[in-house]
């Protein structure tokens, strides 16, 4: 479990059982059937949150 | 043990309206800033934490055909805008970088004493969701201090587009319950101690 409570958050999924990442050495196939036959979704990592200025309010 | 139907923290409904307790993901947004500007936010996990009856009458408005009167519809329960609240992947939130992206603020690291308190949901600030590897949640924390609004119809417009899953029944009654417990709170004046 100390895994999961990693300070180095880039690591995280890769250390967790949650994603692929974790699997980068395996076979595709290992990687299937570490998730049950399930397709992973590739956007299961950790984002942060992002904000952009797109504009001003017209007046 | 407790008696119950519920067999997970998670489900996936139907997605025809808005739920408490649902989970979107990648949602971005549109708020303003100082000087007008407009800002795209996007969080990857967020929340919805509006009284699930509320969400339901805002969409009868929708799906029934109420009367007009004077080219005003005759709705008594009108719900102007969904309340909801980022869910930070819990190692972000605990390196104290959850908002420097978006603010260019770090908070604190959270070390062990302070993070076995926030996963245990005994601090009241912070909540926690555990994660669920078949519907693909991480674990994942909600800040209380760190809350927005945006127009129903707006949400809406996001909502099948950025679905993910919902908090179960109870599990999400908890989250509500914690959550306005939290803005319940009183904040008190710091008494200077009297030296007679």
């Amino acid at each position: 479990m100390n895994e999961f409570l990693s300070d180095k958050i880039d690591s995280y999924f890769e250390k967790s059982q949650t994603t692929v990442k974790s699997e980068k050495a395996a076979t595709a196939k290992q990687v299937v059937d570490s998730f049950g036959n399930k397709i992973v979704d590739s956007r299961y990592s950790v984002k942060r949150p992002t904000a952009k200025i797109i504009g001003h309010v017209k007046k | 043990m407790l008696k119950s139907r519920i067999e997970s923290n998670y489900e996936i409904h139907d997605c025809q309206r808005i739920s408490q307790g649902d989970i979107l993901r990648d949602m971005n947004f549109i708020v303003i800033g100082v000087d007008e500007k407009i800002i795209e936010l996007e969080y990857q996990y967020i929340v919805v934490l509006s009284q699930d009856c509320d969400l339901e009458q805002a969409n009868n408005l929708i799906l029934e055909d109420i009367k007009c009167e004077d080219e005003c519809r005759l709705f008594n329960q009108f719900l102007p805008s969904v309340l909801f609240v980022p869910a930070f992947p819990s190692d972000l939130l605990r390196s104290g970088e959850h908002i420097k992206s978006l603010y260019k603020i770090k908070a604190h690291k959270l070390n062990s004493n302070l993070w076995g308190p926030i996963k245990n949901n005994e601090n009241p600030r912070y909540h926690f969701l555990h994660f669920d590897q078949e519907r693909q949640i991480p674990n994942l924390v909600l800040d209380f201090k760190s809350y927005y609004t945006l127009s129903y119809e707006y949400f809406a417009g996001k909502h099948k587009e950025h679905y993910h899953a919902t908090i179960n029944e109870l599990f999400r009654e908890r989250l509500s319950q914690r959550f306005s417990n939290y803005l319940n709170r009183i904040g008190l004046p710091v008494i200077p101690c009297s030296s007679d």
